[in-house]
């Protein structure tokens, strides 16, 4: 089984796990009818099931062990997408700052350097003239207050 | 002749030098999304989606309409040119139009998709034009039953059609639902799992589909490090118009594609790619020469061209008269009109068709636009997609952080549009389909209500679901539609299985 299914099959499982048991707070039917806790409620239940299935399946179909093997190397080649999703995570707390393009300049520049293998000065200047597109678009036109 | 009334009146909306360009823009945006591979039309909507904020109604709508549209152009593009769909319904386009291009017919396979996209396009909107006020008329006999049943039915037949996925399929849509029971819950008004205060007015729809498709892409793209080799085709002008031999070809394809795409649009959950594929079977079906399919054959690239963009005014057809998206484009679609205010659903062409028919007519201007431009612009384009994929995963992740931040000026959907991000890149590695997860997010909360109401109106019981005659049809269709599936997906594996004892 991939490292990666395996979390998006755990992660929906206690997702749907905590919402169950917050749904528990909510009426589930009255007289009248079904109450706000009874979709949830329900929806929980069968995604934690078929979390379940899928992962049982998943360990049927597959010969070796159940856990992921040679994740040194998964991480390698998800490792794109994983620095990407970390600088994007780093910059959105220095948002907490005041500013939103100065950090997303930053990771821009980092992103540029690293994985679409352009030189120092196209990565300042191109993302120097996108984010000034973007600026003029949502500030200057649309009347966004975005700095 | 109301029609073509509220048509003239819609049209005396549009035409205003503002929105004609945003009508042009939104073409040529959605041609270049369209081409990139891994941004299809769910992305290009819900990249502008936040371009839309403080624009009229009706320029924002057109802006998204005409995004929609110009995917379906911009798909064929780099399925001709490089071997490479822009996104799923472009597969086919790929199969016959890269032949075409290798035996140095390239501009020819160009201008005749160009024109069977135009006539697609055009017979679609045509239909929506008269029929969905028809529809629109007996949609008000419809109750809080007759929809839940109706929203059922849509979601049921998205995960039918995900085949071998079904139980994935499944399991993103209760995803979908639990994502949307976040916030107010409109019967009883009492606040669900509001573990910040920002969440007390649920999770916002835009940030959701911001990061599923948007940053998903991204992070998936990147990844993958995909790369387009786009080179410097040189194609004269005269070469993209097609001669009388080959428009007589492409006729007959053209319109049945057009008629074959509208009706599956219309169903909830087929949609573009599926009928695409139906179309070039049936084609291949009918020619005299069906050995040269796959070789560059005409009537394999019309038709299902001609398909894939009659299926976008067919699958707008059910979402503007009875506010159901069959489809995850269509399901964006759904949240902007409730983004602008308005309430999607039988009362939606009475009380807001000003709106609506300026969009339609926006719909029909935008496909004359995109006519010309995917003539005369091919060039143009190329240069265009060349610039951009140089940098896109910085553009996209500018434009949905910027996005993100749009929707209430504050880092919180930021968060928000991060988390979906990674849900859809683990999504799309891992093939969870995103459709069913955004039909679910959208349809679940509007769907929870009626079937409350109902439940109501039956005093507590569900049987008010079989005393209704069209509740009990609708429930009867659903019935057949899984009993279809069931059977197909049984006859399919015993067919596997034989074809497997005869290979031993």
């Amino acid at each position: 089984m991939r490292a990666s299914e395996l979390l998006l099959i755990a992660g929906t499982a206690v997702f749907a796990a905590v919402i169950g048991v917050q749904s528990a707070n909510f009426q589930y039917f009255s007289k009248q009818g079904f109450g706000p806790g009874f979709v949830p409620m329900n929806f929980a239940i069968l995604a934690v099931l078929l979390a379940a299935y899928l992962a049982v399946k998943a360990r049927l179909k597959t010969d070796g062990p159940f856990l992921p093997q040679g994740i040194s190397e998964r991480l390698k080649a998800a490792f794109p997408a994983i620095a990407t999703a970390a600088l994007l995570f780093g910059a959105t707390a220095l948002m907490a700052f005041g500013s939103v393009l100065a950090p997303l300049y930053a990771v821009m520049v980092a992103i540029s350097l690293a994985f679409l293998g352009h030189t120092i000065a196209r990565a300042l200047v191109v993302n120097a003239v996108t984010l000034a597109a973007i600026y003029g678009i949502f500030s200057l036109w649309l009347n966004i207050p975005v700095v | 002749m109301d029609a073509i009334n509220n048509l003239l009146m819609g049209f005396g909306e549009i035409l205003t030098p503002f929105n004609i360009a945003i009508i042009f823009a939104a073409g040529l945006i959605g041609t270049v999304v369209g081409a990139l591979p891994g941004l299809g039309p769910s992305a290009g909507i819900a990249l502008m989606l936040p371009l839309t904020f403080g624009m009229p109604e009706a320029s924002g709508l057109c802006l998204l309409t005409g995004v929609y549209m110009g995917t379906m152009y911009g798909g064929r593009i780099t399925s001709i040119l490089i071997n490479a769909p822009g996104d799923a319904p472009a597969i086919i386009t790929a199969l016959e139009g890269y032949p075409m291009m290798q035996q140095g017919r390239g501009a020819m396979a160009l201008g005749i998709s160009a024109f069977s996209s135009f006539i697609g396009g055009l017979f679609g909107l045509l239909v929506l034009i008269f029929l969905a006020p028809v529809i629109a008329s007996y949609a008000i006999y419809l109750g809080p039953p007759e929809y839940f049943l109706l929203m059922a039915t849509g979601l049921a037949t998205v995960m039918l059609l995900a085949g071998d996925q079904i139980a994935k399929a499944f399991l993103v849509t209760c995803l979908g639902v639990l994502v949307s029971t976040f916030g107010s819950d409109y019967v009883s008004g009492q606040i669900r799992f509001a573990f910040v205060p920002e969440l007390i007015e649920g999770i916002d729809f835009v940030a959701i589909i911001i990061g599923l498709y948007g940053l998903g892409e991204v992070f998936y793209n990147l990844e993958k490090r995909v790369k387009l080799n786009l080179g410097k085709p040189g194609f004269r002008m005269k070469e993209f118009i097609p001669g009388k031999e080959e428009l007589s070809e492409a006729a007959a394809p053209t319109l049945r594609g057009s008629i074959l795409g509208t009706l599956i649009g219309i169903v909830p959950g087929a949609g573009a790619t599926v009928a695409t594929f139906l179309d070039y079977a049936l084609e291949k079906r009918l020619s005299k020469k069906p050995e040269t399919f796959g070789t560059g054959n005409i009537a394999g690239l019309a038709g299902p061209e001609a398909t894939n963009n009659a299926a976008v005014p067919g699958s707008l057809i059910p979402l503007i008269t009875l506010g159901i998206p069959g489809s995850g484009g269509t399901a964006i679609m759904l949240g902007a009109l409730i983004m602008f205010g308005l309430r999607p659903g039988p009362l939606l062409m009475t009380t807001s068709g000003d709106i609506v028919w300026a969009m339609i007519a926006g719909l029909v201007l935008a496909n004359v636009f995109l006519l010309a431009s995917n003539v005369l612009l091919i060039p143009v384009f190329v240069n265009l997609l060349r610039a951009v994929q140089g940098n896109l995963a910085n553009v996209v992740i500018a434009l949905c952080v910027v996005g993100a931040f749009s929707l209430a000026y504050s880092p919180f959907n930021i968060w928000i549009m991060l988390i979906f991000g990674v849900l859809g890149y683990l999504m799309k590695k891992n093939d969870y389909p995103t459709g069913p997860f955004i039909l679910a997010v959208v349809l679940a909360p509007l769907a929870e209500n009626y079937f409350r109401q109902s439940v109501m109106l039956g005093q507590g019981s569900a049987r008010i679901f079989l005393d209704r005659p069209i509740s009990l049809t609708i429930l009867i269709v659903m019935a057949l539609i899984l009993a279809l599936s069931v059977f197909g997906q049984i006859r399919g594996k015993r067919r596997a299985r034989q074809a497997a004892q005869a290979g031993e």
